[in-house]
């Protein structure tokens, strides 16, 4: 309910600040779909690697991969987080 | 064969002295008692009488067919007199009474004792034809003795050549109303039952109250405890629909609302979703190739599944061998790397202690 309640007034305040700004128009289509395209041709085409390397396995390592080699900076927003609950006592 | 013999006749006189033994009744076309007559299709009638009162009226009834001497009146008769019926003085006809036992009339409410009644027939019958549509009658006189006023109903009369015995009295006559006494205390036992029954109910209800009151007392901790936990909860952990519902209005409302700026959010997604749901294809789809100046077909349109080609006989099985060999290099090289990096985090962190 508390974290509920904070999120709330946290975005109901961003929505308010948003509703004084106008609108900002939508990136034009002649921009967005060539990066579509080519999105669409990569991961189209993508499962022929399947033949070569096992995508299962490649798609489970990738977020692992990504994880483990950012993990100093995951490792210092944790620490971050939990140094600024008082009840820990965590100073460093 | 003397006994055979003796055996048969002793059974022949047996079925000829039952099937005599047996009274034979018969039912009145018509059937009148002190002027009242029994309507067609009812089998009641009622005669009051008024304290100390006489009444004398007509006694007779009509019988379609009467082949034989049937000599006796029987009836039954609910009174409200319990000491003796009223008299009947008739001089072609001699009234006996007895009370049935065990057995009463419901009239309307009161209880009446029953008593089934004989008529020993002393006239002449006076038939038409010969044993066709015979008539009896005479006059009855009907005698209240007693200082009240009594209500008698005469029901189920039939003419019948045997004498009544009241031992043999079916007690068992269709005649609304008339109830035995064992009806009558079963009755009072269901009412006696309903009430045992409805004071258990109660006792069981102020037992089972106060054993839920008892439980509801010794679960009470416990009940408070997960009434904390689960307000401790509610405080501090969000719904499940919650992150979706807010996520789905985050979306609408701030990434809407940049536009284009919101467009590197919504690429890192979409990519993400793609990425998500990768399939296997290992069909190359090879498209028509004609010659530009003839339009001639130069390759067919076709497609080619190379996983089919790459899984046959000899070659399945090196793939097969290589694939596993492709994925534990995969893993060897991913375990590796996070070795190194952890080795590198670990030298930092001490750097930085």
């Amino acid at each position: 309910m508390i974290i509920e309640g904070i999120l709330n007034i946290v975005t109901s305040l961003l929505y308010f600040v948003l509703n004084l700004l106008p609108d900002i128009p939508d990136l034009p289509e002649a921009l967005t779909s060539p990066i579509t395209t080519v999105l669409d041709l990569i991961f189209n085409n993508v499962g022929l690697l399947d033949l070569f390397l096992p995508l299962n396995i490649v798609k489970l390592i990738i977020p692992l991969w990504l994880i483990v080699d950012n993990f100093d900076k995951i490792y210092s927003i944790v620490f971050w987080i939990i140094k600024k609950i008082p009840i820990l006592g965590i100073e460093k | 064969m003397k006994k055979i013999f003796y055996v048969f006749f002793g059974f022949l006189f047996f079925f000829m002295f039952s099937v005599n033994s047996k009274a034979e009744t018969v039912q009145f076309k018509e059937f009148t008692f002190l002027g009242e007559t029994f309507p067609s299709g009812q089998n009641t009638i009622r005669i009051g009488l008024g304290a100390m009162q006489s009444k004398s009226s007509s006694f007779s009834f009509l019988v379609s067919d009467l082949t034989e001497t049937k000599p006796f009146v029987n009836f039954y008769m609910a009174t409200n007199n319990a000491m003796v019926p009223q008299t009947f003085e008739n001089a072609l006809a001699v009234f006996t009474f007895k009370k049935i036992p065990n057995s009463t009339y419901n009239d309307n409410g009161y209880f009446l004792d029953v008593y089934v009644v004989q008529a020993h027939l002393l006239g002449s019958w006076n038939c038409s034809v010969q044993g066709r549509n015979c008539t009896y009658g005479s006059i009855l006189t009907m005698k209240n003795f007693f200082n009240y006023g009594t209500s008698s109903i005469i029901f189920s009369p039939v003419l019948t050549d045997e004498m009544l015995d009241v031992n043999d009295v079916n007690l068992n006559v269709d005649v609304t109303g008339m109830i035995t006494q064992q009806q009558q205390t079963n009755q009072k036992l269901d009412v006696i039952n309903d009430q045992n029954t409805e004071a258990e109910n109660t006792r069981k209800g102020i037992w089972n109250t106060l054993k839920d009151v008892l439980t509801g007392v010794i679960e009470l901790p416990g009940k408070l405890i997960s009434l904390l936990i689960d307000a401790l909860k509610s405080l501090f952990i969000p719904s499940s629909d919650f992150f979706e519902d807010f996520i789905n209005a985050f979306k609408d409302n701030f990434l809407d609302k940049l536009g284009f700026l919101s467009y590197p959010f919504e690429l890192i997604a979409d990519i993400f979703d793609r990425y998500m749901n990768i399939a296997t294809n290992s069909v190359i789809e090879i498209p028509q190739i004609k010659e530009p100046f003839t339009g001639g077909v130069l390759i067919e349109a076709t497609s080619v599944n190379l996983k089919e080609i790459f899984e046959y006989g000899a070659i399945g099985t090196i793939y097969g061998i290589y694939r596993s060999c492709v994925s534990v290099l995969i893993i060897v090289m991913f375990l590796n790397f996070a070795i190194k990096k952890y080795d590198e985090f670990v030298k930092n962190k001490g750097g930085d202690n």
